[in-house]
């Protein structure tokens, strides 16, 4: 079952195009990423699935029918972790959460179990009595997060959600969600962090410019892309000569070797056993080095490439 | 759901510290600050004097007959003598302004001076007798000058001064100024009642809070939302008002009536 269907959403903020023509799907089970750099759309097109926003083109179904303001059936199964921390300050751990998860589950005493679960899960319980503005910032994250999984949706959608965040809470925020997937739960993350992406997104959507640029695993991402890993060896001297045959082996994009640093750069394409190959040579050429890395094309490069920005920019 | 979302409103609200003290002590400290600052006003109007003033008899003041007969209609004796005045040379005014016999010394030269030795309500009337008395004289002056023709219409019209406001009761009470002030402060107080409303509707907005996001991403009917905010607002500030009430009536009128 397709939980979200995007098609071709245009919104506009006045002469701003936010979202182009933006297509999204998102399948039962999965946890799918929505990576770009701030101001690509993200959240956008996340407000205009949650019907918040009101969008000039294009249709948004969620479990398979229209998703609108009143949709009461569908908004009972939908959870939200805001990039902004959504909680009362004048209430305590468990009285927020308890006021959230009471929008949606009317019995008290399920009520209780829920919130129970949810503080239990993001592992507050000795926090339960505190009011927000005591917790750090970690804490107030997973306070955040406790507000909208506590109902136990079937979809849960995370805007940014470890933004400002430690790495450890991070992590542990991370891992809650492969958690709450394994639980049943669909997922759909946004983020600029293309590692926290590839760590955990089953699929991953890159946007920019409010359109969607690619859709796929981020191994198929990255054999969009014609770059494959980069070597890096130590090596005290090398012959220009030298160098200039290494830039004849097979799939190699691009040699350059440092003489302050003594780093030999080597960049593939997607060949095979390139290590192996280069190794072979320098030592048929008695040519001695050091250490050995080498690095696996990222989202980053797959991002710069098809947009000639980084990430990050 | 509705004592839910009205329960937790509820208790939203009234922790809002800062809301509490614009909403609740604000209004109670200035209401205080009133009952000190005003709250023998009245008593000292009615039990109003004449204010002792001492004139220094001098040449100019004997030839400026038109302030003479001024001061003698203020000084008349009856219920609308405002005036109680001491004729005497320079130095006998200042030992009297001295031991405190009189509120003020009114000198006439060039100019018509006062001297007092302390501000206060007596004071401040003898200031404003005098500031009258100036302008109307410079007005005259000034009008005669550039149009003789007018005297007679404008000695009329000094003669027969119009109040355009009249105050009037709604009760058989009489009307009291101060008082007056006390029921503004409770306008005031029901009129930042508007606050817990102001707050309410950011909490319920999507574009306004991420609360308000997430309230909206929820399940429940945005009037049901709407109407337990409403109601717990306005129960808070219902008895807010009651508070600052029951302080005028029994605390701040308990404590005039012990005076």
């Amino acid at each position: 079952m397709v939980m979200i269907n995007v098609q071709d959403l245009v919104k506009r903020y006045g002469d701003l195009v936010a979202l182009d023509h933006f297509n999204l799907q998102v399948p039962e089970g999965e946890i799918v990423g929505l990576l770009g750099p701030n101001g690509s759309g993200k959240t956008t097109s996340i407000n205009c699935i949650l019907a918040l926003l009101k969008y000039d083109k294009g249709t948004v179904e969620v479990f398979g029918k229209p998703m609108t303001p009143d949709a009461y059936d569908r908004k009972r199964n939908i959870g939200i972790v805001m990039q902004n921390i959504a909680v009362f300050n004048e209430l305590r751990v468990d009285e927020n959460i308890d006021y959230f998860c009471g929008l949606y589950v009317k019995d008290p005493a399920t009520r209780r179990r829920l919130v129970q679960e949810a503080i239990d899960f993001v592992g507050l319980g000795e926090f339960r009595k505190f009011y927000p503005k005591k917790l750090s910032g970690g804490l107030l994250r997973r306070l955040n997060i406790a507000c909208g999984i506590a109902h136990k949706p079937k979809l849960l959608i995370f805007d940014e959600p470890t933004v400002g965040v430690d790495p450890q809470s991070r992590n542990n925020i991370l891992e809650g969600i492969r958690e709450l997937n394994r639980q049943g739960a669909t997922v759909v993350y946004t983020s600029h962090y293309m590692e926290e992406v590839e760590q955990l997104c089953t699929r991953i959507v890159i946007m920019d410019k409010g359109k969607t640029l690619a859709d796929g695993t981020a191994e198929e991402l990255k054999a969009m892309i014609d770059r494959g890993e980069t070597i890096t060896i130590e090596i005290y001297a090398l012959d220009p000569a030298d160098l200039e045959r290494i830039r004849q082996l097979p799939h190699v994009v691009r040699a350059h070797y440092s003489e302050s640093d003594g780093r030999l750069l080597v960049s593939y394409d997607n060949g095979e056993h390139n290590l192996l190959n280069l190794l072979d040579y320098l030592k048929s050429r008695n040519t001695s080095f050091n250490r050995v890395f080498t690095a696996q094309p990222t989202l980053n490069d797959v991002f710069l490439e098809m947009t000639g920005r980084e990430l990050r920019d | 759901m509705f004592m839910h979302v009205f329960s937790y409103r509820l208790k939203c609200l009234i922790r809002d510290k800062e809301l509490v003290f614009w909403t609740l002590l604000f209004p109670i400290v200035l209401a205080t600050f009133f009952y000190f600052a005003f709250g023998h006003l009245t008593t000292e109007l009615e039990g109003f004097e004449p204010i002792k003033a001492a004139v220094v008899d001098n040449e100019a003041y004997r030839r400026n007959t038109q302030f003479r007969q001024v001061l003698e209609s203020l000084s008349r004796e009856g219920k609308n003598q405002l005036l109680d005045l001491t004729l005497a040379d320079e130095d006998e005014a200042g030992r009297l302004l001295e031991e405190g016999s009189v509120a003020g010394i009114i000198t006439v030269g060039d100019e018509i001076g006062l001297t007092v030795k302390q501000s206060g309500l007596n004071q401040s009337i003898l200031k404003s007798i005098l500031e009258e008395y100036v302008h109307t004289v410079n007005t005259v002056s000034s009008i005669i000058s550039k149009n003789p023709g007018a005297v007679w219409q404008l000695i009329g019209d000094i003669q027969d001064r119009k109040t355009y406001t009249q105050q009037i009761s709604f009760s058989d009470a009489v009307p009291d100024t101060m008082l007056g002030h006390f029921y503004a402060l409770i306008a005031m107080a029901c009129l930042y009642s508007a606050f817990w409303g102001l707050r309410n509707t950011i909490d319920v907005q999507a574009d306004q809070s991420p609360q308000g996001a997430r309230r909206s991403v929820a399940p429940t009917h945005k009037l049901y939302v709407v109407l337990s905010d409403s109601l717990a607002a306005f129960a808070i500030s219902f008895l807010e008002v009651l508070v600052l009430i029951a302080y005028l009536a029994f605390v701040l009128e308990s404590a005039s009536e012990a005076k």
